[in-house]
């Protein structure tokens, strides 16, 4: 088990028009498909949009992906300045 | 084009036999809504086969061009097995001889990643850059001779919805290649394919067993590898480097660019979703739901199928088969004249008494009701198949003007709804809303179709992603959703029993969706798959991608359900002329009157629902009910079981066990709910 940052949130905790980077995915299945969508360990990504209590959008370049709420609590990512 | 078939790739190690006699397979791959399909008509033209993937649920469209048999594939961001689609688009890439890569030039970072897992697979392919168009509105550029040279494969630009780019791309697939594979994973490759059973493209299985795949691997005796993810980071690593080469920022967004992007982000945003999602439903609702259901349906179902088609069919049959012919001569909605015709040995013999009936329904608009005698085995036999609810009579007007408009319609809805990149962004929207009920936002179309038709729906459940997701929704649409044949009955009696008594029946129905949904997730052991989707631009639909689509669609439904629709019309009129029918109504009568509080003949209506739901409504339309009575009557033959087509649409989908389990609880959630609505009502109003 790799240690969690201090300065790691989970992407549930991140504001709508903050930019991240994606530190660590606590799901086999799920880092194979963010993978595909181009949004690896490591790359950074920007919360288009947060629905309340729901689904958070996160774009790269022009790609946008909807994370339900459940599966952004095992994204853990470092919040950057813009 | 032939030298191109007997050159065959080396690699292929199949019978030369059947090499040389079938045409050469190309097979389309593409993420999802990368214009794929547009690929596909221009290839393949008009003619093609719809067929469901064996074991599968998932749609093959396959076709012919040149000496090519071309297949399309359902959307995939990787070839693997995620989900059934996956499954079936690897078996379908597996098998090809040429892969056609469609690749959305306004994703490069997204679609090269499939692209670069086909150039592993060693597939002798052709790239298609699609929507250049669409690239250049948003102002950037693609240097296209640099991508193909780092892939070693060929790469057209297209913008096919102008149908640009086709001639180019006939040319390249004759020169198709295999492309420039990591000389790393190519060792790895060869280690693996050394080991392989005959197959059609060992580079690509072996890949496959690289990256896991369990079932590639036991094809060939093998146990998967463990390397997907470091596999897929360096092949991620690599199309964000080959991206950084190759597109370019040229000058400033175009205006379509900016509208689809601003479009795009209205669609999720709370404030302005919300409005856009309740448009989008109410757009639904009067088209499909008012203008197909209602205006359409009703006249083709009347006019053509009760009124022409049905006595049509009866009077062949009443030539030779004792009858009596009740007409009802109408004036609009009213019966002004009813006359009965007695044909005790059929119409063919008696000449004067049948000319005599012409005569009297000449020029008028009259409905026909037949009653076979039913004293011979002959008699009850033209029943089953000509009778109230014969095969040939009630199913072939259920099914060609009431069902088949109806599917078309919702079909089509949702194509342009998919076409336009809108249903990613709405199953995000009702994320939230479906979660609670242990289903993800992709389960919100199966949920709509089933306001059109629950069989329909049920066969949709295909597209969830595990089996308790599509437990949980089939669960849901046949106990609680009531379809648009019942919906318009039940609206209507809504209407005698006013607003309060309305609302009253929405919340009741809506508690029970609620509660089904939660108890479920509740009760089945596991968890639901969380939502993560891809939210494509937005953009206009494509009307022949639409049209094509609906037509597919709904021509695959109906095939699959038409069987269906029959067996149910042969039970039920086999149970009417056996006098089981009137058993069971029998059976219910007290239930209604002790229990429910509602007139004896509600019992047939009750009955009725389990053939066609809206006989059911209907049924209940005629007789005397106080408003209480109406939300209790309406209560009940809502959440009562689903109609046959949608049971035998449930057992194929979800099992027979699964699909009993089903069936008898409606018996029980609609009595047992019905009941006490009955009796909260009783004491609330005193008034019946």
């Amino acid at each position: 088990m790799q240690s969690i940052e201090p300065n790691w949130v989970s992407l549930q905790a991140v504001r709508k028009g903050e930019r991240f980077v994606v530190r660590r995915i606590d799901d086999k299945q799920t880092r194979a498909q963010l993978l595909r969508f181009g949004l690896a360990e490591g790359s950074d990504a920007t919360c288009f949009e947060r629905l309340p209590l729901g689904p958070i959008v996160v774009k790269r370049r022009r790609q946008e992906v909807a994370i339900g709420a459940e599966l952004s609590e095992k994204i853990w990512v470092e919040v950057i300045a813009n | 084009m032939n030298a191109l078939a007997m050159e065959s790739d080396a690699a292929t190690v199949q019978p030369a036999v059947e090499k040389k006699a079938s045409p050469q397979k190309l097979v389309l791959v593409g993420n999802p809504n990368v214009g794929k399909s547009l690929f596909f008509n221009h290839f393949s033209g008009l003619y093609v086969d719809v067929s469901n993937y064996p074991g599968t649920t998932v749609e093959i469209t396959e076709g012919n061009y040149k000496n090519f048999r071309v297949v399309d594939t359902p959307g995939i961001y990787g070839v693997s097995s995620f989900n059934d689609e996956e499954r079936v688009a690897r078996d379908e890439v597996l098998s090809a001889d040429i892969v056609l890569n469609v690749v959305d030039a306004m994703n490069l970072e997204r679609d090269l990643f499939l692209t670069l897992q086909l150039v592993d697979m060693q597939f002798r392919m052709v790239v298609a850059l699609n929507m250049m168009d669409a690239l250049e509105e948003a102002g950037m550029e693609i240097d296209v001779e640099r991508l193909s040279e780092i892939l070693g494969v060929p790469v057209v630009k297209a913008t096919a919805i102008k149908k640009r780019g086709f001639d180019d791309l006939e040319r390249a697939l004759e020169t198709a290649k295999v492309g420039n594979i990591e000389p790393d994973l190519q060792k790895d490759i060869s280690a693996v394919m050394a080991r392989l059973r005959p197959t059609a493209n060992p580079a690509a299985d072996a890949l496959m067993i690289l990256e896991g795949d369990e079932i590639v691997a036991a094809r060939h005796g093998l146990e998967p590898q463990d390397r997907r993810e470091e596999i897929y980071v360096a092949r991620r690593n690599r199309v964000n480097e080959i991206v950084a080469e190759v597109l370019r920022e040229k000058s400033q967004m175009k205006f379509g660019a900016i509208v689809s992007e601003k479009l795009g982000k209205w669609t999720i945003s709370p404030l302005t979703g919300v409005p856009i999602l309740i448009f989008a439903l109410w757009l639904i609702y009067q088209v499909v739901g008012v203008m197909v259901a209602q205006r359409v349906v009703g006249h083709l179902e009347v006019e053509l199928g009760n009124k022409r088609f049905e006595p049509f069919v009866k009077h062949l049959f009443a030539k030779i088969t004792p009858v009596e012919i009740v007409v009802e001569v109408l004036n609009g909605d009213d019966v002004v004249e009813t006359k009965s015709f007695s044909f005790p040995e059929g119409t063919s013999r008696a000449k004067e008494k049948f000319e005599e009936f012409e005569a009297f329904i000449e020029g008028k608009d009259v409905t026909q009701n037949f009653a076979f005698s039913q004293e011979t085995l002959w008699g009850k036999a033209v029943t089953i198949l000509a009778g109230e609810f014969g095969a040939f009579t009630m199913t072939v007007t259920y099914l060609a003007f009431l069902l088949l408009p109806l599917v078309m319609g919702f079909y089509a809805f949702l194509a342009v709804l998919e076409d336009c990149g809108y249903l990613p962004r709405l199953a995000t929207m009702v994320d939230r809303l479906f979660s609670a009920m242990g289903l993800n936002g992709r389960a919100v179309i199966p949920i709509i179709l089933g306001f059109g038709c629950v069989t329909m729906a049920t066969i949709t459940t295909r597209l969830l992603q595990t089996s308790r997701e599509k437990t949980i929704a089939a669960s849901i649409l046949n106990f609680a959703i009531p379809c648009s044949a019942q919906l318009a009955v039940i609206a209507a009696l809504l209407t005698k029993a006013g607003g309060f008594y309305s609302l009253v029946f929405f919340l009741v129905i809506l508690a029970n969706l609620v509660a089904i949904g939660t108890i479920l997730d509740k009760l089945l052991p596991g968890k639901s798959s969380p939502l993560l989707i891809d939210l494509p631009p937005m953009r206009l639909p494509r009307p022949t991608n639409v049209l094509k689509k609906t037509w597919i669609k709904t021509k695959s439904f109906m095939m699959e359900a038409a069987p269906w629709f029959f067996v149910g019309a042969l039970i039920v009129s086999t149970m009417q002329v056996t006098g089981l029918l009137e058993g069971w109504v029998r059976l219910f009568e007290p239930i209604t009157t002790h229990w429910l509080h509602l007139p004896a003949e509600s019992a047939r209506a009750f009955v009725m629902g389990m053939v066609r739901r809206d006989f059911g409504a209907a049924g209940l339309y005629e007789l005397p009910l106080a408003p209480e009575q109406i939300v209790v009557a309406l209560t009940v033959i809502t959440l009562f079981v689903p109609c046959i087509a949608s049971l035998m649409a449930l057992v194929k989908e979800r099992g027979a066990k699964e699909a009993m389990i089903i069936w008898l609880g409606s018996w029980i959630l609609a009595f047992g709910v019905g009941g006490a609505v009955a009796l909260v009502m009783r004491n609330a109003t005193q008034n019946f």
